[in-house]
């Protein structure tokens, strides 16, 4: 008898064990529905809009002074673009008004204009925001010719960067060919001013090459030197315009 | 065989000793749980909707009317779980003016349960990031930087585990290499980690240890590449343990998410919902609660 109810607690035992280890219920990942919404214009959060309001306020005042006009549409893209022309020039203007040694050309990283259009009509401290929200400060490197060839490879590499007017090439499958600057083709004994963005030349967007190279920093962020540079040629009776130039140009076999 | 025989046997051996809800679970109805995942990514400091001005975007998004799609959300559904993909920070001039202290402290008002860190997170430096946790009631996960000597070693976590009913749900956190995106002075001494190595070992961490039942990888690794770079689709492929990817970085805007299958050819899905606060993500997620090897409401897991 007592065999026997040994026999037994046993069993229960196992079958308890059995159930905790091999029924113990999981949680099956059964169904996902998406119902994702665009966040259209409806009601708000009044709660959240009133957090907002003394910033926006603040920021408002600022943004909408306007510096500029703008008379046609400027949009960017590969391999060149009037907002990359316009950019580029620009950059090379405002190194020039800060060093006292005249720069030879510059570049902007594609990714670092962050409008895709410079739209017809007044130019605002804000479009300027939009354009360049980064606080990228403006940086002139002394580049050899290998390096700076290198650099422009980099550039035809992703289909072209904006650059100033004065330097042209053309990519073919990637490759840049025919640089020249002003006309000439790039030497091996002299070095190039180039004017950018500390951005790239501390190495972002992969320009690792220059890395090391000394800097001559100008104190100014891009975007206070674009408002500037809008400010003054607005001043001179210039509008905000650029076109394509053939600067850069894609050979398709 | 021989365990379905046992189980069988022992059913009826124990009888109603053991006639518990989940052995009714088990035979009768099953019990469903719906989790609702709110989600954001690459909001890129856009508190206003976008300006009127003719462009594509004009009059969408903005923080205001997000927070009162949320707060509609949570009136209707009792299990939400709201997280962002990172990128909080850059892109409209209330990050140049404020320095994201704007930004972290809407996140809370809306009731963010978790962030990750973006590479644009650190464009007011690391120190910048520090200064704004303190506006954060939410934790940013981040499971391959080591920030060691950095201001942020104390302010990230890897991982947070969040109930929802009787759901454990494991999130944590992925971020893209720094070297070549983010200046070295930016980031400082912060090491990435590899994020497929990292994200294996805290999912295993998350549901052996932490007896997760849903993990959740917020990932600011981007949603996929032409080069051979880690994306959210080569992390899914080799996964073991995540069941979710909420992805960023790229900007992409994915009509339905992605199911693809992981190194033990278990369903993992992919979303992302473009920038800029544009669109508040949602999933519905449906758990079974039932035996192993058993599911009745169980889809193919083709996200409709």
């Amino acid at each position: 008898m007592f065999k026997r109810y040994k026999g037994l607690s046993h069993t229960v035992f196992f079958i308890i064990l059995g159930l905790l280890a091999g029924c113990k219920p999981v949680y099956h990942l059964a169904k996902v529905e998406k119902s994702s919404q665009s966040v259209q214009p409806g009601a708000i959060d009044t709660k959240v809009d009133q957090s907002i309001a003394p910033y926006r306020n603040q920021l408002t005042e600022a943004m909408e002074a306007v510096i500029g006009r703008c008379t046609k549409t400027m949009i960017k893209e590969r391999p060149e673009s009037p907002l990359g022309n316009w950019f580029g020039d620009a950059l090379v203007a405002m190194a020039n008004t800060v060093s006292s040694t005249p720069v030879d050309f510059a570049v902007q990283n594609f990714g670092g204009i962050r409008i895709s259009n410079l739209t017809a009509g007044p130019v605002k401290v804000g479009t300027i925001y939009e354009l360049m929200p980064f606080d990228n400060y403006l940086i002139i490197l002394t580049l050899d010719s290998t390096e700076l060839i290198q650099f422009i490879n980099h550039m035809a590499a992703s289909g072209g960067w904006p650059i100033s007017k004065g330097i042209t090439y053309s990519i073919r499958d990637g490759h840049a060919e025919n640089i020249l600057l002003n006309g000439e083709a790039i030497r091996g004994d002299r070095g190039y001013r180039v004017a950018l963005p500390d951005y790239v030349a501390n190495g972002g967007d992969n320009c690792d090459f220059f890395k090391d190279n000394p800097q001559e920093t100008t104190g100014l962020l891009i975007r206070d030197g674009l408002i500037q540079y809008v400010k003054e040629e607005t001043e001179k009776g210039h509008t905000i315009d650029a076109v394509k130039d053939g600067r850069v140009k894609l050979i398709n076999e | 065989m021989i365990r379905r025989q046992f189980l069988r046997q022992s059913t009826l051996a124990t009888g109603s000793l053991l006639w518990s809800s989940s052995l009714l679970a088990a035979v009768g109805q099953p019990e469903v749980t719906k989790l609702t995942l709110l989600h954001t990514n690459d909001v890129h400091s856009r508190i206003d909707p976008f300006p009127m001005d003719g462009s594509r975007n004009q009059g969408q998004g903005g923080a205001a009317r997000r927070a009162a799609m949320i707060a509609a959300v949570r009136n209707v559904e009792p299990n939400v779980l709201l997280v962002d993909a990172g990128d909080i920070f850059q892109g409209t001039p209330y990050f140049n003016f404020f320095k994201g202290e704007l930004e972290m402290q809407l996140m809370s008002d809306m009731g963010y349960d978790a962030g990750t860190i973006g590479n644009h997170d650190f464009d007011a430096g690391i120190e910048g990031l520090a200064r704004q946790m303190p506006h954060a009631n939410f934790p940013l996960l981040i499971a391959n930087y080591d920030f060691r000597n950095t201001p942020m070693e104390e302010l990230v976590s890897v991982y947070k585990v969040f109930t929802r009913d009787d759901i454990r749900i494991g999130v944590f956190g992925l971020g893209i290499e720094l070297t070549g995106l983010v200046p070295d002075k930016l980031y400082g001494e912060t090491r990435y980690l590899d994020p497929v190595l990292e994200g294996n070992r805290i999912a295993k961490h998350l549901v052996h240890e932490e007896k997760c039942n849903l993990v959740i990888c917020l990932s600011h690794l981007g949603y996929r590449y032409k080069e051979n770079k880690v994306s959210d689709q080569v992390l899914a492929d080799r996964s073991e343990n995540i069941d979710i990817i909420i992805g960023g970085h790229t900007h992409t805007f994915m009509d339905r998410p992605e199911t693809r299958n992981n190194q033990v050819g278990k369903p993992v899905i992919i979303n992302q919902v473009g920038w800029a606060g544009l669109i508040l993500g949602r999933l519905d997620i449906y758990l079974e609660k039932n035996k192993r090897n058993h599911c009745v409401t169980c889809s193919n897991l083709q996200v409709s």
